[in-house]
């Protein structure tokens, strides 16, 4: 009796066993057949792709659909659906997707960090996003590149160096340097010493207490982080900024509120902001301010100008800061570059341009030299901030893309121009 | 607007590069719908992709294909978004290209 119980029993559990390891065994069947239904799928997408460059795709396609066979959480029967839908997408595009990517990737690319600065993306989007943006200049910073502050004494130093015809080798002799250095120097690049710059303005003739002393601070605070360069502080008072950077700029983009930016104005106009800026001041001194910055607008005048393209507020051009006569002058000034071949202008009409008024007038530095980052330059009346950290400068590009799509296009400028002048 | 949706991704982490399962399910099309587009991106030079360098055997998976927005994509892709969705907004009170109001004397 307890024999049949006990065969019973072992019977029984031999039967649950095999049963347990064929159910298994059959899972296992199915789950491997399972997980080779998309690959196969994928494979037949491959075989739609074009020779050249076929094995690169699939390499990419077959990583991922392993990912999607492998890491989902999810039973076999999800994880069919998902590989199939990837794979059977594939084959329904792999001919579209070839075309697009044409025979651009190169299989021996590049490194991510040797990707230099480029201009503007070429070819842009077919369609669907338009690329009426006009895509002039793209962004470009550097981390750990020059700080501003450098790349601004750097800049003033070679403009007083060629205002006194000394060569860069010169140059170098006077401070026990290889011309390379002093290269190096102007564009920024190199650390600075007090004693060098000292020796420097000696050599260029700069003999100024006042002048040699605000160069020097530059020089020892060249190195201070920060994310702003305020530069009020240390600018001479018969100075119109530190123009040094302007003139070493190959691109300039500018944002005119409340003022004409200083580049585009006309004397009378420049008079009566100067004299907004410094209601103090004595009338030689305006004058004087007056001058240089008639004179630092030869830069639109000289050989190889910048490209300076600005966008002027509608409202700044109605607004007389000093009388309308003055304002009249500075409007025909306006009308008179436009015909410049460098010079772009576009009115930003007071009925669009939320964005605009966000913030205050701007410009934008853009550098021939591609190891030097863009620079924003944040006008003020009185003073002038610099900002080239990376997310600024490219918050700004932003800002001013939107600006220039939402202002006037170019040839409707002087147009605009002409009307303001009858209205006012 | 599937070249919208991706740049969207892309410019939510710009810094982290993805590979394309990742996209589909950030931005939910199908890799019929996404492929095309990483390719068409990257031929126009906004995104750039690299092959991950690991070793397959060790790794016991195969290398992945990363993307990401290349240095001027991030901008461009940026100022197109911004200037997308502001075409897709109601129109402001003024259409373009109309002069101003009456009262627009200085």
């Amino acid at each position: 009796m307890s024999g049949g119980i006990i065969a019973g029993v072992l019977a029984g559990t031999l039967g649950a066993l095999v049963l347990g390891v064929f159910t298994s065994l059959l899972t296992k069947e199915t789950e491997g057949f399972i997980d080779a239904l998309p690959g196969l799928v994928l494979r037949l997408a491959r075989r739609r792709l074009p020779a050249d460059g076929r094995d690169d795709l699939y390499d990419e396609w077959a990583a991922e659909l392993h990912i999607a066979l492998h890491q989902t959480e999810g039973r076999p029967l999800s994880r069919l659906v998902l590989g199939i839908r990837y794979a059977a997408g594939l084959l329904r595009t792999a001919r579209r997707i070839a075309d697009e990517l044409g025979p651009a990737r190169h299989s021996t690319q590049e490194r991510w960090d040797d990707h230099g600065p480029a201009d503007a993306p070429a070819g842009l989007v077919h369609g669907e996003l338009t690329a009426d943006l006009v895509g002039l200049v793209a962004p470009r910073s550097l981390a750990g590149g020059p700080t501003v502050r450098r790349m601004v004494l750097g800049s003033e130093l070679r403009r007083l160096r060629t205002r006194r015809q000394i060569t860069p080798d010169e140059a170098g002799f006077a401070i026990r340097a290889s011309r390379s250095t002093v290269d190096r120097i102007e564009r920024g690049q190199e650390q600075l010493r007090e004693r060098d710059i000292a020796d420097l303005l000696t050599l260029y003739g700069v003999t100024d207490p006042a002048e040699r002393r605000s160069l020097l601070s530059l020089a020892t605070r060249a190195n201070d982080p920060g994310w702003w360069h305020r530069f009020d502080d240390t600018l001479p008072t018969w100075s119109d900024g530190y123009t040094g950077l302007e003139e070493t700029a190959s691109k300039i983009r500018s944002y005119g509120a409340q003022f004409v930016p200083a580049l585009l104005q006309a004397e009378d106009y420049a008079r009566a902001v100067t004299c907004l800026g410094h209601p103090e001041a004595p009338a030689h001194e305006i004058e004087r301010r007056v001058d240089v910055r008639m004179r630092r607008q030869a830069l639109l005048h000289g050989e190889n100008p910048p490209h300076f393209w600005a966008v002027i507020d509608e409202l700044t051009l109605r607004r007389p800061l000093a009388d309308i006569p003055a304002l009249r002058k500075q409007i025909r000034h306006l009308i008179d570059l436009t015909r410049l071949p460098h010079v772009t202008l576009q009115i930003l009409p007071f009925v669009r341009g939320g964005l605009a008024v966000t913030g205050g007038p701007f410009s934008m530095l853009r550098f021939a030299d591609p190891d030097l980052p863009d620079v924003v330059h944040l006008d003020q009346l009185t003073s002038a901030l610099y900002l080239d950290k990376r997310e600024d400068v490219d918050h700004y590009w932003v800002v001013m893309e939107r600006i220039c799509v939402d202002a006037e296009p170019v040839d409707a400028t002087c147009e605009i121009l002409c009307r303001i002048l009858e209205e006012l | 607007m599937a070249v919208a949706k991706v740049l969207r991704a892309f410019l939510e982490d710009p810094d982290t590069p993805c590979y394309g399962l990742e996209l589909m399910r950030e931005t939910g099309l199908p890799s019929g719908s996404l492929y095309p587009v990483l390719a068409r991106l990257e031929r126009a030079g906004w995104i750039r992709s690299e092959r991950e360098e690991i070793d397959p055997v060790a790794e016991g998976r195969p290398a992945r294909r990363y993307y990401a927005l290349t240095p001027d994509g991030l901008v461009t892709a940026r100022s197109e978004l911004a200037a997308l969705s502001e075409r897709l907004r109601p129109p402001a009170r003024a259409p373009r290209g109309l002069p101003q109001p009456d009262g627009g004397r200085a």
